[in-house]
């Protein structure tokens, strides 16, 4: 311990001494530690701790699974049938994600409201911090309804006031008794939340017992037995989907489960994105470190001596080795402490940065493991770049050293191939980095370039929603969509209005062909149904490819009519041969009447409803006439210099002139959306390609070090060569040739790791090999460029050399 | 005959500080074809500058160099050093042989700079280790020879492009007397061979081995001598 203090001591004083170098190694650790301490909190809120509920590992994720959805609400029978049957489940609970608009308190109000069975909360092990929970007698048909407020609406909307228990609240024109209040130490989606109610109480809206083939948004939480394994858990539940499908083929086909830790359901689109940002980060580290490993071995020629003369007076081996670490340790404790500072406020940008929907962002912060993390990079790091300079140290030949004398020696052969190493190992690391991210900006690239389907630009879009209770008629639905439309309509700079539900994607339905044979049950086709108005088609740029658009004969006294996309006639029709022909929607048609055919009338490009790398489904559309629905969105086309804030004000007054409860809400430009499915792929792109941009200044600086040293060391030997006749140009040319050597070098590695590495990131990528080969030239190109421009400097300084002078010393 | 070399009222000055030193100072001489000059006097007489211009190396000066009657001091750098590749050798008393090449390797520097093709390289190196008695030596490092073989290998470097002129900057300095002896004697047959040798020595008796001995002091050419009994 003694013996520690006095090297940390003696190591401080060493660093004292050479303030500048100091200052460079501490800022070059300082940026990669902090980096990687912004990613790491990030990779720790989201991925690494557990969510903030007591023993949250033995919570699960549960879903249906079918052929065609892989991923399907789960009806509310079979629900009931695995929480009956299963034996590992201590509690099992449903939920159901749905908006509600508050009245009659000031402006109407859209909120986000979860229905969730009773022991919803239990099962978490939350309890109310006011009031009650949500007991079996408030689940179920006919009680009375209540509703329970997420803290963050209770404080924004009534102040923490207490005395909110027990008061009413119109939802939906419906009017609910608060019941409690639950505390905002919930996960992401949960904690925003603004009401819970009870599901069970809509058991005959949501299909009940008798609908088994019914999946209306329902999913399902569960805590498992202590001692439950997943895989057990999922094994068990399995087993129960399966008999469930050999009792009720028709509705079940070979439906199962999805079984998931909740964590991974909550997390598992990320993980992959923060994986490769965690490894990115983490080579930018070790390209700092071998940054710093070349300064110190630089340093050590100096220092040469001094370790000799230690080793002379009977220093051994590993305590050499203990002084230089201990040197480079306190470095990087340095640069980890100033890291630690850098990364909060990198990580305060990145979470002001990331783009919505990226779950648990808001639960970055740094705590102890975040710390703990840091704290233990700093001493890796230490280590890491450390170990070179002193292995080398410990391995200084005392005699030659000595004789040596006061020579700045051309000797250590091997201090010069370890250090061409290190740089060359910077080249190549830098050049997956580079790669990496040119593979990440080359997918952005052609994502922002692929053709969605819809041309946004100049859309604006609001949703609405009709409430039950007061819109309880097709008539009045479709009335209240057509006045509004019209309305739209007619606002200044205004080019058209649609309506259209849901505004992207659509709801599943199985389909059948006129004519064709029944595919046995649970495989029927399906395909994203949505509900348009005349107008709102040709408002959102989709392309007419034959056939027609709907117009204002397809009402609720015409013919029923779709039109259907590019690939559903692909899928189903011969070429040409598709335009009237029929199809019927909505499951396997009822057994003896006739069908709701549905005539399609035309062909529209494929909408990419979900982004562009994203995979879609096949589409199909119907007038919103002949099938009313409650909610949707108003897209309106506007000229491009119309005032957006004009034109929202004017959407408001004419819904409040329709009927002054209905809030227009979500307004937002279509582009915006649009763009919202890129935006994690940008940040992405933003962050490796900053990452790459560093190792890069890193390395040129690297390469710069190494043929400056070079120079300077061998500018005797220069000297003599230009003594004996070395022209400028074969004195540069010398320069270049050892500046190349590494480049091929580090390259060759480089663009050997990248190939084995980008493979990991495929699936992040879009339209772009994960060996494409342009960008991993490119890549190198850049590379050997950025090198031969490092070895600039020295190299005319190698010309400047005078060879009287570098001759001269002796 | 025309001189090798002929120097008129060459001066060279170092700026230090705004005052001018003079380190030659209205140096006038010429040097014959096939001649053995010694340049003698003491430490900062500007011996090892003197060398240097005569060698190319250093161009800042004023004066008039004529090298084979070709006028030095109207010559661009790249021209001088044409010339200098040319003509000119080096022998450096630290040896100056480079640490991480072998004798071989060593050797062939200057033919690589006069683009000697390769065939013909090996086979001079091959030549001249044999004419200096070192080819159990060519793929040692210098720092595996004793001063004496280095300082072998530094003569023949500079003999191994059959240069007209051998310009050797206390070539025995760091030699015990009997290899520096050895390093005279080549350098003797070297001369009676044909090259001209400038050498910069405090030594009398490698001055002895020369026809001719200028002496400085502080810059200026001070006396001239021959060294009748070895013109014979
Ligand atoms: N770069 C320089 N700047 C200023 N003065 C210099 C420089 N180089 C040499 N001198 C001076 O020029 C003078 C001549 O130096 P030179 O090396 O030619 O002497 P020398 O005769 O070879 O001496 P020695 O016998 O010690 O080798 C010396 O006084 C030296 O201090
Ligand atoms: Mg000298």
């Amino acid at each position: 311990m003694a013996d520690l203090l006095r090297d940390m001591r003696y190591a401080l004083r060493v660093l004292l001494r050479s303030p500048g170098f100091t200052a460079v190694a501490v800022l070059t650790l300082a940026l990669g530690i902090g980096a990687n301490t912004a990613i790491f909190s990030v990779v720790n809120a989201v991925l690494l701790r557990p969510l903030p509920y007591p023993e949250s590992n033995r919570l699960v994720y549960l879903g249906e699974w079918s052929e065609q959805v892989p991923e399907m609400s789960i009806s509310m029978a079979n629900f009931n049938d695995w929480r009956a049957q299963n034996t590992v489940f201590e509690s099992m609970v449903g939920y159901q994600s749905d908006n509600v608009v508050l009245t009659g308190r000031g402006e109407p109000e859209r909120l986000r409201l979860r229905r969730i069975t009773a022991g919803f909360f239990p099962t978490l092990r939350v309890r109310p911090i006011l009031g009650r929970e949500l007991t079996p007698e408030d689940d179920k048909v006919g009680a009375a309804p209540v509703v329970l407020l997420g803290e963050g609406f209770w404080e924004r909307r009534f102040g923490r006031d207490p005395r909110i228990v027990g008061q009413q609240l119109v939802l939906d024109q419906q009017s609910f008794t608060v019941i409690g209040v639950l505390p905002s130490r919930l996960h992401g989606s949960l904690r925003q939340m603004d009401l819970f109610t009870s599901l069970w109480r809509l058991e005959d809206e949501l299909g009940g017992e008798s609908n088994r083939g019914s999946h209306p948004g329902i999913y399902a939480y569960a805590r498992m037995k202590p001692g439950v394994t997943v895989d057990h858990a999922r094994a068990e539940m399995k087993s129960i989907a399966r008999h469930l499908d050999e009792l009720y083929p028709q509705s079940n086909g070979d439906d199962s489960v999805v079984l998931q830790p909740l964590l991974d359901a909550i997390v598992e689109d990320v993980r992959p994105s923060l994986l490769v940002l965690m490894g990115a980060v983490g080579f930018v580290l070790l390209v700092a470190c071998a940054n710093i490993a070349n300064l110190l071995l630089a340093r050590g020629v100096e220092r040469h001596r001094e370790l000799a003369v230690r080793i002379a007076l009977g220093a051994g081996r590993w305590q050499l080795v203990r002084q230089v670490l201990t040197e480079s340790v306190l470095l990087s404790l340095a640069g980890g402490m100033l890291g630690l500072l850098l990364a909060v406020w990198i990580t305060a940008a990145l979470v002001r940065g990331t783009p919505m929907g990226v779950p648990r962002m808001d639960e970055v912060s740094a705590d102890r493991s975040v710390l703990f993390f840091t704290f233990c990079l700093s001493i890796v790091t230490g280590v890491v770049f450390g170990i070179f300079p002193a292995l080398e140290a410990s391995r200084a030949d005392v005699q030659e050293t000595l004789r040596e004398g006061g020579r700045t020696g051309t000797a250590g052969g091997g201090r010069r191939r370890l250090r061409d190493f290190l740089v060359a190992a910077e080249v190549a690391v830098s050049l997956v980095l580079l790669v990496g991210a040119g593979l990440m900006a080359k997918s952005l690239f052609r994502v922002l370039q692929a053709d969605g389907g819809i041309n946004p630009a100049n859309v604006l879009t609001a949703r609405l929603s009709l409430p039950d209770a007061k819109y309880n008629d097709d008539a009045k639905r479709r009335n209240f969509v057509s006045q509004l439309v019209l309305k739209a309509q007619s606002l200044p700079g205004v080019e058209a209005a649609g309506y259209k539900n849901p505004l992207l994607g659509g709801a599943q339905n199985a389909y059948v062909i006129e004519g064709r044979p029944l595919p046995p049950p649970g495989r029927l086709p399906s395909a994203d149904i949505s509900r348009v108005s005349p107008e709102a088609m040709p408002v959102m740029g989709m392309r007419l490819l034959s056939g027609r658009y709907f117009d204002d004969h397809d009402n609720e006294n015409t013919q029923h009519v779709c039109i259907i996309d590019e690939t559903f006639a692909k899928q189903n029709f011969a070429a040409g041969d598709v335009l009237g022909k029929r199809i019927y929607s909505g499951g396997p048609p009822p057994a003896g009447q006739e069908p709701d055919w549905l005539t399609i009338v035309g062909i529209v490009a494929h909408v990419k409803n979900y982004g562009v790398d994203q995979p879609s489904r096949v589409e199909m559309y119907v007038p919103e006439a002949q099938r009313p629905a409650g909610g949707g969105s108003i897209v309106v086309r506007s000229a491009a210099a119309t005032d957006p804030a004009a034109l929202t004000t004017g959407l408001r007054e004419a819904i409040r002139s329709l009927d002054p409860d209905i809030p227009l809400y979500e307004f937002r430009p279509l582009e915006d959306i649009v763009n919202e499915n890129t935006a994690s792929r940008r940040l992405s792109v933003l962050l490796i390609g900053s990452f790459a941009v560093l190792a890069l200044l890193l390395a040129a600086v690297g390469v710069y070090g190494v043929m400056a040293y070079m120079v300077t060391q061998r500018g005797h030997e220069i000297g003599i060569r230009m003594a004996l006749g070395a022209s400028q140009r074969e004195i540069l040319e010398m320069v270049f040739r050892q500046g190349l050597r590494l480049a091929l070098t580090g390259i060759a590695a480089g663009l050997a790791g990248a190939m084995a590495l980008t493979r990991l990131m495929s699936n992040l990528l879009f339209h772009v090999g994960a060996l494409d080969v342009p960008t991993f030239a490119t890549g190198a190109l850049a590379l050997a460029a950025i090198v031969l421009l490092a070895c600039w400097l020295p190299a005319r300084r190698a010309t400047r050399v005078d060879p009287i002078v570098a001759l001269r010393y002796e | 005959m025309e001189p090798l070399i002929q120097l008129r009222n060459m001066e060279k000055v170092y700026e230090a500080g705004g005052s001018k030193f003079y380190v030659l100072r209205r140096v006038s001489l010429e040097i014959q074809p096939g001649e053995f000059v010694t340049f003698m006097g003491p430490s900062g007489a500007g011996k090892s500058t003197l060398l240097s211009i005569i060698g190319m190396l250093d161009g800042s000066w004023t004066g008039e160099y004529y090298f084979n009657g070709e006028p030095v001091h109207r010559l661009n750098v790249k021209k001088r050093n044409e010339l200098h590749k040319a003509n000119i050798g080096f022998v450096f008393q630290s040896y100056h042989l480079i640490d991480n090449l072998t004798v071989f390797e060593n050797l062939e520097i200057p033919l690589s700079y006069k683009n000697v093709p390769h065939k013909e390289r090996v086979s001079l190196v091959c030549d001249i280790l044999d004419r200096f008695n070192i080819v159990g030596k060519k793929d040692l490092f210098p720092n595996q020879l004793s001063g004496g073989q280095q300082q072998l290998v530094g003569v023949a470097r500079a003999v191994i492009q059959s240069p007209k002129l051998i310009l050797a900057d206390e070539p025995t300095g760091n030699l015990h007397s009997a290899q520096g002896e050895e390093i005279m004697e080549l350098f003797r047959k070297l001369n009676e061979a044909g090259t001209s040798i400038i050498q910069v020595t405090h030594s009398e008796r490698n001055a002895a081995y020369s026809h001719r001995v200028i002496q400085l002091k502080d810059g200026w050419v001070v006396s001239e001598t021959s060294n009748a009994a070895r013109v014979g």
